[in-house]
């Protein structure tokens, strides 16, 4: 019962975390309503002339939304500090996916290696 | 006159607010005994950068510059640590370091949950790391990513792993049964050859070093002090990694942690949501690591005990001991301590091979 009230506890605390930083973020709007088109950020290259496909910076949501803010105009120093972009979880699922990808692979090379030396390198038994 | 009340005069409400918080880290560290070795210090830092009309005392900036910013002091502290972790029960069941793999999942999933409400990346993934569960680690990456909120990140990282036997047990209870809870796990002892134990750290840093070049840093420090500890010719150098070193750089590097306290900089609501991150951050890796175990337990014959997958988080010994309490508790024929502390440094290693990721996939950016 004990550990079951400790649970709902934080339970309550995880969901108050996500929650309260609401009252003092800014709300971020996706990039295509942040009239990126028009600003020919978000134009295909092919859809270009010549030369521009290089020119026209590529903004990634989450990633470099300071370095966005600055493409646009606005300085770094007013960029919001705290946001509330529930995308950005979408689009980071593949970091998540990756980076435990990552770590198994070498985790599993490690175990694999691990097993070569303890076969290769058996302890001698005393006769 | 004025010369002896002007200081006075400039206090500012918000300082004597982070006296506060540093006298609540000092009395943890006393009076709870909750990672004395930095919390003490930190607090006594956040004290002293804290006092009105202080610019910075020159010795903190010089210290901070010599070994915060530069990443030595978390890097030569890895050694004394290196020298004090004992590979010898991972060594003998290798496979126990999946569940170290698995518990670094909490480190990810706040990486995504910060995204949403830090705009740039990289103060997103310097938190994450905070679900290392390892100080070092955290300061590393966060220095090396830029984030602003290096202070927070340490702060968080050092207070949630003393907070360990807290937050561990009601997750582990909330996701497993009795019966899960009871599985036995005998211990079958196999002994590891000297020559497997002094070319395990360096097979190690290879490995990391090829895979995660980042990570190289973190992980050759780590494994040149064990390889100090495994040689059995430096005895002496261990002893000194073990006590002398590792306090030395412990007491330098909280008090210089301290400077990252300022009250323009720590009192601020990114803190708090910090301060919550890090707390889902240790929750989502504990629970990753029981989950993880019940996965397998669904194609094992010999089932395992999904307590021990919560041991994979970094905070060694911490969490290895609360698990073979939590198994003695439910059995006390249940020995799981073997097991637990195999899976616990793996989770050392796990840790920082993930730091090493977050570095190669957002230190470009």
């Amino acid at each position: 019962m004990k550990n079951r009230s400790m649970a709902l506890i934080i339970a309550i605390l995880m969901i108050a975390t996500l929650l309260a930083p609401m009252c003092f973020a800014e709300y971020e709007t996706p990039l295509i309503d942040m009239g990126a088109e028009e600003n020919g950020l978000l134009i295909a290259p092919d859809e270009k002339g010549e030369g521009d496909a290089t020119d026209a910076p590529v903004p990634t949501i989450g990633a470099t939304d300071a370095e966005f803010a600055e493409d646009l105009g606005t300085n770094k120093e007013d960029a919001p500090k705290m946001i509330f972009a529930p995308m950005n979880f979408i689009d980071n699922l593949y970091y998540m996916g990756l980076g435990m990808l990552g770590i198994f692979v070498v985790i599993g090379v490690i175990i694999l290696a691990t097993a070569v030396l303890n076969k290769t390198f058996k302890e001698k038994k005393d006769e | 006159m004025e010369i002896l009340y002007e200081n006075l005069l400039a206090l500012d409400y918000r300082q004597i607010l982070m006296w506060i918080i540093g006298g609540i880290l000092i009395y943890l560290a006393i009076k709870k005994e909750m990672e004395p070795t930095l919390l003490l210090p930190i607090g006594f830092g956040a004290i002293l950068v804290n006092l009105p009309i202080f610019d910075n005392v020159e010795a903190l900036v010089t210290l901070y510059n010599a070994g915060i910013a530069n990443e030595l002091f978390p890097l030569i502290l890895f050694i004394g640590i290196g020298a004090m972790i004992d590979f010898g029960p991972l060594l003998t069941n290798p496979k126990l370091m999946l569940f170290g793999a698995a518990a670094q999942f909490g480190i990810f999933f706040t990486l995504c949950m910060a995204s949403m409400f830090f705009p740039e990346i990289k103060d997103a993934a310097s938190i994450a790391i905070i679900g290392a569960a390892d100080g070092p680690t955290s300061i590393v990456v966060a220095n090396r990513l830029g984030s602003t909120y290096v202070g927070p990140i340490t702060v968080a990282a050092y207070s949630y792993m003393a907070l360990v036997p807290i937050i561990q047990p009601p997750v582990i209870k909330l996701l497993t049964t009795k019966k899960e809870r009871m599985i036995r796990m005998p211990y079958e002892p196999k002994s590891v050859s000297k020559t497997t134990k002094i070319l395990f750290p360096i097979v190690i840093t290879v490995i990391a070093g090829l895979v995660a070049p980042e990570s190289v840093s973190l992980v050759g420090f780590l494994m040149f002090g064990n390889l100090i500890r495994e040689c059995g010719v430096l005895d002496s150098l261990s002893e000194t990694a073990q006590k002398v070193l590792a306090n030395l750089i412990t007491i330098f590097l909280g008090i210089t942690i301290a400077t990252q306290m300022r009250y323009d900089q720590f009192l601020a609501p990114e803190t708090l949501l910090i301060l919550g991150l890090g707390l889902v951050a240790f929750i989502v890796d504990t629970a990753g690591g029981v989950l993880f175990a019940k996965i397998l337990n669904l194609f094992l014959k010999k089932k395992i005990n999904p307590m021990v997958g919560a041991a994979g988080i970094s905070a060694f010994p911490m969490a290895g001991r609360i698990v073979h309490k939590m198994g003695l508790k439910e059995d006390p024929q249940n020995f799981l301590l073997m097991h637990s502390m195999g899976v616990n440094v793996s989770g050392q290693i796990a840790s920082v091979i993930a730091g090493g990721l977050i570095l190669k996939f957002f230190e470009v950016i």
